[in-house]
């Protein structure tokens, strides 16, 4: 057999499709299970919000999660590209670099939105397509993906970008419907090997089908923010010099918070430093923004976004034009994490909805 | 850089509380380790010999009298390489919160009816500007290690940039950046007015991320939305008196210098 055979083969196997449905309880049961083995981090409640952190049980995951109000503080980027990263040990006297060999084991991250889900594979084709970043793959590799599907909080809008349904990209997939059931679809043998010992696995009946109906219907009715995504690199292209982009400059304080809690930001800076001898150190690498007043400044002081309205605007230029353009899709996966946090009010949805109809009076 | 030819640092103060140097003391062993490094000629609050031969001055302090004139302008001249140290020298601090008061105000509310002795010949020595600047007012500053205290690991950073002949590279984006990254729960979202918003970071969001408010020590971003912010905390229903309070603290030399303020005067009662 030669390799690509093998790599068909392979990639048969990998694309499993069972469906079943099981109650809550074995739900429980199943985490219980699975955090004594893996660690497992799971959306739950801090405070009023909600983050990742590592769980034993089914009762430490966030209600408001499960029920569609509200989403994590962090996307789940957050565990394969962290905020704060040691990358090579350097020694200036020969010249020389290792690499910062980190331990991995596997891990689950549980109940990840499938607009999250559509968020990490965007990332993928930034760190692993044309150049592979062994720092997030590594990890990405060690990843157990359990997504999971809920009502849209009231800042989604991934009907609209298209990114509320996913058949690829987790291993598992639940849907909590109505009669305490939950669906589960098992995608891969990672996750075939994760149900194995589990009892309480059912094949879908009739009115199972039916809740699965309703649960889609809900979800489509709620909902509340809904934006004609459609062809939006070529109505970028046409509103480049709009006035919209004037007023959002004026509106935004370049707090860099949007593209920190963006699924799909993935901007970074490199920093070195010595340590006391002066000869060895060390490089790091730290979330970046391209709202930073100095994001875009070159060797000879000039700056070629110093204007907020230029920020901003590339921001999304870059979201949705550029990265249509190199990789076929937005960038955008319409979390609304951003419109969450953007203090300044500033939100992605309306300024599209804003950008068409300005260009339909005009 | 010649080998086994230390560095000579020297440290200086102007109007400040001296903290910032306390911080480079407090780092101990590490400070200790950089000796290896670098030879301090000048530094009033751990040695007592002084010299004019440095290559790199570290200065702490606002410039609030005439006789900081020319002190600081003899310091600008012998060193190679200037660093203001801290927030009083970086952008002002609390020095300049007399900024916005007439100085004879400032006078009377410090030393009551003694406020008179500043008349006298005696006093001369002691006279004092209307408006306390930062150092950059007055000289050019190569770097700016900011902060009220400095973080010593910063100072530390920037020291061994400047020994291997490299450029420091000291954060520009705003407190919100660091503290979004770590996950932080906003303290807006608690009603509260907090200032990373607006105010430079590289403190690794140390306040917020202890439940306290940013009051912005390091001073603002560059070119700071400032009216976008009177209008966040306005919508949020905050108290525009308190947040210019919280301004205040921290920048008013910035504030003042470019007549900045969240309530006009037709607003005032």
């Amino acid at each position: 057999m030669n390799k690509n055979k093998v790599k068909e083969k392979n990639k048969k196997i990998k694309n499993i499709n069972l469906e079943y449905i099981m109650s809550v309880n074995v739900l429980k049961n199943f985490i219980e299970v699975l955090s004594t083995k893996y660690k497992t981090y799971a959306p739950v409640n801090k405070e009023k919000r909600v983050v990742w952190a590592q769980i034993k049980n089914f009762n430490e995951i966030s209600r408001d999660y499960i029920d569609g109000i509200q989403t994590t503080i962090l996307p789940p980027k957050y565990f394969f590209f962290p905020p704060n990263e040691k990358l090579l040990f350097l020694n200036s006297n020969n010249v020389d670099y290792k690499k910062n060999e980190q331990i991995h084991e596997p891990f689950i991250l549980f109940g990840v939105h499938p607009c999250d889900i559509h968020g990490l594979l965007l990332m993928d084709k930034i760190f692993l397509e044309n150049y592979v970043d062994d720092f997030y793959k590594e990890k990405r590799d060690n990843a157990i993906i359990i997504g999971m599907d809920t009502m849209p909080n009231e800042w989604n809008f991934s009907k609209s970008a298209g990114t509320d349904i996913i058949d690829s990209g987790f291993d598992i997939f639940l849907i909590p419907l109505k009669e305490n059931k939950f669906y589960i679809k098992i995608a891969t043998k990672k996750g075939l090997s994760l149900i194995k010992n589990i009892n309480g696995l059912f094949p879908l009946n009739k009115n199972d089908k039916k809740l699965l109906t309703e649960f889609y219907t809900e979800k489509n009715k709620r909902y509340k923010r809904n934006v004609d995504m459609h062809d939006l690199p070529k109505l970028l292209d046409r509103t480049y010099e709009s006035k919209i982009w004037d007023e959002i400059g004026k509106q935004c304080v370049a707090c860099t918070r949007c593209s920190i809690v963006c699924p799909t930001c993935y901007c970074f800076n490199i920093k070195e430093d010595y340590y006391l001898n002066l000869i060895e150190g060390e490089r790091v690498r730290t979330w970046d923004s391209c709202l930073r007043q100095n994001f875009a400044l070159v060797a000879g002081g000039h700056n070629f976004r110093s204007s907020l309205k230029a920020r901003i605007r590339h921001r999304y230029y870059h979201k949705e034009r550029i990265f249509s353009y190199i990789y076929g899709k937005s960038a955008c996966v319409g979390c609304g994490r951003c419109s969450r946090d953007c203090k300044a009010n500033i939100k992605p949805d309306e300024v599209f909805n804003k950008l068409r109809q300005l260009e339909i009076k005009s | 850089m010649p080998e086994n030819k230390k560095v000579k640092v020297a440290f200086f103060d102007f109007a400040s509380c001296e903290g910032c140097q306390l911080q480079v003391l407090n780092l101990e062993n590490e400070f200790l380790n950089l000796l290896e490094h670098i030879e301090i000629v000048n530094f009033r609050e751990a040695i007592s010999e002084k010299s004019d031969d440095y290559l790199i001055a570290f200065v702490e302090g606002s410039i609030t009298k005439p006789s900081d004139i020319p002190r600081i302008k003899k310091i600008r001249e012998n060193a190679k390489i200037l660093v203001a140290l801290g927030a009083c020298a970086t952008h002002g601090c609390v020095n300049s919160m007399k900024n916005m008061f007439k100085i004879n105000d400032v006078k009377k509310a410090t030393y009551g009816d003694d406020d008179k002795l500043f008349d006298s010949e005696e006093a001369k020595p002691f006279e004092t500007f209307e408006q306390a600047m930062p150092l950059d007012a007055v000289v050019k500053v190569d770097y700016y290690i900011r902060g009220c205290p400095i973080n010593n690991k910063e100072f530390l950073m920037v020291v061994k940039a400047l020994l291997k002949g490299k450029m420091p590279e000291i954060t520009d984006s705003a407190v919100c950046l660091e503290c979004q990254a770590k996950g932080n729960i906003c303290l807006y979202d608690k009603g509260e007015i907090c200032l990373g918003l607006i105010s430079r970071g590289g403190c690794d969001a140390w306040c917020p991320s202890n439940g306290f408010v940013c009051e912005g020590c390091r001073g603002f971003i560059d070119k700071p939305n400032i009216e976008r912010m009177k209008e966040i905390i306005i919508e949020k229903g905050l108290s525009l008196e308190y947040a210019e309070k919280r301004l205040q603290l921290f920048n008013s030399w910035e504030l003042t210098k470019n007549k900045i303020t969240l309530i006009d005067d037709k607003e005032k009662k």
